[in-house]
């Protein structure tokens, strides 16, 4: 039986096929019978336990912070440090391999990998694993720099350049565009075919023209050492086609959206496209039907979890602003604000999910008659997209969420003097909004309110993280991560790990004055601060790319079997890695929770 | 009734000693006098052999896997794997069944100086089996020879304890007529809950039995 070692599992899939047939020679199997220790604190280990049946728990004080199945091993950590700090119990009746300490020991020391995996923190292990993948899978867009894309070379011409020499030049070189160099206003531009065919329009001899007057400025620039991911995601929120990458001040190339999407045979841009060429609402739900589709491609090809949910982010704001636009008279789109909340807002959304959404009115602005039937026409137009109507009417076809300026500052006032049931929670879900189409000055005006009322208020601030447990599962995720029945419970990650954690975040976000709007942005304002230690800031957000990862890897699955997304992962179909990772990361969310009722005094309430 | 180690007790007390004794007096060769002392306490070897065929007059040994057993871990780091080189050539039938093939036995051990080995790595230890009764019979057309009787060791069989444990645990009613009790390998492994291996491979079928019978005995002293 030693023949047949899990060697396809992590952290043995990393060793080669000597240091397979050291670990076959030194191999041992146990038995451990129901409730028997395996290890206890204090113990000096001398093996690697690699579970082959049954469960085991790893109890902290009495607290059980893990259970470990089959292909799962430990204690690698106590191993090394040569002292059990945990206890370990046979769940169940426990059939395990043992691999004595001195071959794991040697194997570290020849295998730096096996090491990192089998002792790496959450985060480490993460990294480990992206650089593991990297070579077997195909490059991926999010995960290269900017420095290793294809660049064009970049021509400078001074402002005066009349466009007649410009058009030459850019023939000669075979390019679309050329930087304008101002000095006189010392500022720089780009100037291009799209600028080219204005010039043209404009009527007025072009050898008489200078290019300062139509080329498009600023220029925008990226950092050669950006990753290749922020570069799509300035171009989509600029709406360019064209980035001029810069290292310490000298431009070394032009990034072009079509080399940068060729890159990989991902349809973004072409969605992108569809989105803004759109002139009916069905054009623009054929591509919000692409997108799905687009962001399986990403996720498969490799690219990291966060990259896709701001591109997605970039995506739908794009797909909202334009549908509006098409629905609303443009008077209605520049006196008001139309923001989205929630996942949406925070910028972590991968698959779609219900609406949440609400329209700012300027003050003293008169909308139109229609507009009950303008925001209806919207809402329908959503869902017709894919996004399901919200459950709660968290949408701008319902009134209580489409109000003036003024009537919304009074209406989180309310929420605020009166913290409980549904204003709680539509003060968390109003905290991420994110302004789409219009003005957005007067979605800030409204937040700053909010920041300024709640700041100070210990009460609501513990009350409102207090929320955090509001689906009341604190500690019945370890019985459901590995229920010892034969079917377990397929774990819900919104609940048990993604809300816990983002909901967390947000709280402190409240009490510390930090006004950003995503987890991420949120988490590093806070370690800034010094609210969080750079550490726990990291482990929150490793944990919130796990969760984010296996939910979108499930709903995958789930939408091509034409099942209904649940937002749940049945655990015993997780590979091992999964399992490692999930179980890693709700073992921060319990750590998490555990600080944030100390910060906020949750036991006294 | 078995017990706790899997032997019957003795019939006599001191027959075990009384036994050591006349056995020594028979042996050919001192070397393996350690054979016939007291076994250490809670250790065993699980025994596994493949052989060309079933009929133990003709067939031969192709390969032997042992492995220790101390309490409830079963010792694969020291395992002992033999190939064993047969005289005559092997039959494709059996091939089908251990995959070895007259070339793969090529660089086997001869029968004698296998068992020489598995002997030395056996010592006085209980032999703990699956149907051993077939295997024991196999390796004593070459142990006798050698030692002047068969192997001395106890054996432990499985699918007798096995049996045993099944028997208690039906209804009295059942337990009067003849109780129809399943004893292949295979049924028993998942029974008892325990992970199932390639069968015919000698080490895994050892480590098999070895597993079983390690549980098995936790089962008995519940």
């Amino acid at each position: 039986m030693p023949n047949a070692f899990p060697f396809s599992l992590s952290p043995f899939d990393c060793l080669d096929p000597d240091e397979q047939r050291r670990v076959r020679a030194s191999v041992d199997i146990a038995y451990f019978p129901q409730h028997a220790a395996i290890l206890e604190p204090g113990d000096t280990p001398a093996y690697l336990f690699v579970i082959v049946k049954g469960y085991v728990q790893q109890l902290d004080d009495g607290d059980a912070v893990a259970t470990l199945g089959p292909d799962d091993c430990f204690d690698g950590r106590s191993l090394v440090a040569g002292r059990v700090s945990s206890r370990f119990v046979a769940a169940q009746e426990v059939v395990a391999y043992q691999l004595a300490r001195h071959t794991v020991i040697e194997l570290i020391a020849s295998n730096a990998t096996f090491g990192a995996l089998l002792f790496a923190d959450l985060g480490h292990k993460l990294s480990v694993l992206a650089e593991r993948q990297q070579p077997r899978e195909l490059p991926s867009l999010s995960l290269s720099r900017v420095g290793e894309a294809f660049l064009r070379p970049v021509h400078s011409v001074p402002a005066h350049t009349d466009i007649l020499s410009v058009v030459r030049l850019m023939r000669e070189q075979r390019t679309s565009s050329v930087v304008v160099c101002d000095e006189a206003a010392a500022r720089k531009g780009i100037f291009s075919r799209t600028l080219l065919q204005q010039a043209i329009l404009d009527g007025r001899p072009l050898q008489s023209m200078p290019v300062g007057d139509w080329a498009r400025y600023p220029l925008i620039e990226v950092r050669s050492t950006e990753l290749l991911g922020d570069a799509m995601a300035l171009m989509l929120r600029h709406r360019i086609h064209r980035l001029v990458v810069e290292e310490g001040g000298v431009m070394l190339g032009v990034l072009e959206a079509l080399d940068l999407l060729s890159y990989l045979s991902n349809q973004s841009h072409i969605v992108t496209l569809q989105i803004e060429q759109a002139r009916d609402l069905q054009s623009l739900g054929q591509a919000a039907s692409q997108m799905t589709k687009v962001i399986a491609q990403l996720f498969r090809s490799g690219s990291r979890v966060e990259l896709i949910a701001r591109l997605v982010q970039q995506l739908n704001a794009r797909l909202f602003e334009r549908a509006w636009q098409l629905i609303a008279p443009a008077d209605l789109v520049a006196n008001s604000c139309l923001f989205v909340m929630g996942s949406e807002g925070r910028g972590e959304q991968l698959l779609k999910t219900d609406q949440d959404n609400g329209l700012i009115l300027r003050d003293g602005y008169m909308p139109p008659e229609d507009l009950q039937g303008i925001c209806e026409r919207f809402s329908q137009a959503l869902g017709q997209f894919g996004y399901p109507p919200c459950p709660g009417h968290i949408m701008l076809s319902n009134p209580a969420w489409r109000r003036t300026a003024k009537d919304f500052a009074a209406m989180l006032r309310q929420w605020v003097w009166q913290p409980a049931g549904d204003n709680l929670m539509h003060l968390a879900i109003f905290m991420d909004a994110h302004a789409v189409a219009g003005d957005a000055d007067l979605l800030a005006q409204v937040s700053e309110g909010l920041h300024q009322l709640a700041t100070d208020n210990d009460a609501l601030l513990s009350r409102f993280a207090a929320a955090m447990d509001a689906f009341g599962t604190h500690g019945g995720w370890l019985s459901k991560l590995f229920s010892l029945g034969e079917a377990p419970a397929p774990l819900h990650l919104k609940k048990e790990g993604l809300f816990p954690l983002l909901h967390g975040v947000r709280s402190l976000a409240l009490a510390h004055h930090v006004r950003a709007t995503s987890t991420v942005a949120r988490v590093q304002a806070l370690v800034a601060q010094g609210a969080l230690s750079p550490g726990e800031g990291e482990d929150v957000l490793e944990a919130l790319h796990v969760f984010m990862a296996l939910k979108l890897k499930a709903g995958l699955a789930e939408q091509e079997q034409a099942r209904p997304v649940t937002g749940t992962v049945s655990v015993q179909h997780l590979s091992s890695l999964d399992r490692d990772l999930l179980k890693d990361a709700l073992g921060v969310v319990k750590r998490f929770q555990q600080l944030l009722r100390t910060r906020f005094h949750l036991g006294a309430l | 009734m078995r017990g706790l180690d899997g032997q019957r007790p003795a019939l006599l007390p001191g027959w075990d000693r009384l036994r050591r004794h006349w056995l020594s007096h028979r042996l050919r060769d001192a070397r393996f006098q350690d054979l016939l002392l007291p076994p250490p306490p809670e250790e065993w070897v699980a025994l596994d052999c493949e052989t060309t065929g079933l009929d133990v007059r003709h067939d031969e040994i192709v390969s032997i896997g042992a492995v220790r057993i101390v309490g409830d871990r079963l010792l694969t780091s020291e395992r002992l794997e033999l190939l064993v080189r047969p005289e005559r050539a092997v039959s494709a039938g059996s091939v089908r069944i251990h995959r070895l093939r007259s070339q793969d036995l090529a660089g086997g051990l001869p029968l004698h100086e296998a068992v020489v080995q598995l002997l030395r790595f056996i010592g006085s230890r209980p032999l703990v089996g699956y149907y051993l009764e077939f295997d024991v019979a196999m390796l004593n057309r070459a142990v006798r020879p050698l030692l002047g009787f068969g192997l001395p060791q106890p054996c432990v069989e499985i699918s007798a304890l096995y049996y045993d444990y099944k028997f208690q645990q039906l209804p009295p009613y059942q337990q009067q007529a003849n109780a129809d009790i399943d004893l292949r390998l295979s049924t028993l492994m998942s029974d008892l809950n325990l992970p199932i291996r390639e069968a015919h491979d000698a080490l895994n079928d050892a480590v098999m039995a070895g597993l079983a019978f390690v549980k098995l005995r936790h089962l008995r002293s519940d």
